[in-house]
């Protein structure tokens, strides 16, 4: 059994050490809104926060975060009223919108270590990989969302 | 909610709302940044398999060989399908047939070059 805690809920999971922490999520615990893109930990698709760090789940065993605080997608707020996912609605970012949770758990962690990035450091840290090319309007939403963090 | 398939909604109810700077033009953008949005992947049905095709290293690379024999005796995986150059292992959950794909010893072979544009030979049609 491994203990893991994810959205703040405690969960006691019966898998193999080496599972994937991303599929304990969506198959274990159904929480499909981490997606599975390329599997080897290169587009970003699966980023969830351990203990605050953002982390590829894809290849991440789930015996390497036991006992630690998984935040997904489904745990950054019950009804998508986070700063950022305020500004990725009013930007209208999603386009197919597949790759866009793991956008949006990696601009929250851009975010809560650099309340006011530059356009450079929003393109260092925003490294996901989307196939629909909505790259300039997430850069937009990184900045609508730090606005707002300051309270601007 | 995990597994089913989303309900339809009839198109009677739907309302397409004015525009105007406070509504989103993408209905779904909610959905999409709550993580609630359901795409195929998403879909759980009882007795489902899961599956993953495995691509050749070039787009005109054709499957000389496969052992499929260590892939299909590993945990979960219930069928490696061949038929020509495709290749597709079913299993019982994704990461076993992600891990059986990437088990399997699979040699391909480049086939004459495709010249630029000549889509029926690039698709075979």
């Amino acid at each position: 059994m491994i203990a893991l805690t994810v959205n703040g809920k405690r969960h006691e999971i019966d898998v193999p050490d080496e599972m994937p922490l991303l599929w304990a999520l969506r198959d274990i615990l159904g929480l499909t809104g981490t997606k599975f893109g390329c599997g080897a930990g290169l587009c970003g698709a699966c980023a969830v926060h351990v203990d605050g760090s953002v982390t590829l789940s894809c290849i991440t065993p789930v015996s390497a975060v036991r006992g630690k605080q998984i935040t997904t997608i489904e745990g950054v707020s019950p009804d998508g009223s986070h700063p950022v996912q305020q500004a990725w609605i009013k930007a209208q970012v999603p386009q197919c919108g597949y790759c866009q949770p793991g956008q949006i758990m990696v601009a929250i962690a851009l975010l809560e270590q650099n309340a006011n990035p530059s356009d450079g450091q929003i393109a260092q840290a925003m490294g996901n990989i989307c196939r629909c090319g909505t790259y300039e309007r997430i850069r937009a939403a990184v900045r609508l969302a730090a606005g707002k963090a300051k309270g601007a | 909610m995990a597994g089913g398939i989303p309900e339809l909604v009839p198109a009677t109810d739907t309302r397409v709302p004015a525009q105007s700077a406070d509504v989103p033009l993408r209905l779904e953008a909610l959905e999409i940044v709550t993580g609630r949005r359901r795409y195929p992947a998403d879909v759980r049905l009882p007795g489902m398999l899961r599956g993953h095709v495995l691509h050749g290293p070039t787009l005109n690379a054709s499957l000389v060989s496969l052992d499929k024999r260590g892939a299909r005796a590993m945990p979960g995986v219930v069928e490696i399908v061949r038929d020509g150059d495709f290749i597709g292992v079913v299993a019982e959950r994704d990461e076993q047939a992600l891990a059986a794909a990437e088990a399997m010893p699979v040699s391909t072979a480049d086939r004459e070059r495709i010249a630029h544009g000549n889509a029926e030979r690039l698709f075979g049609l």
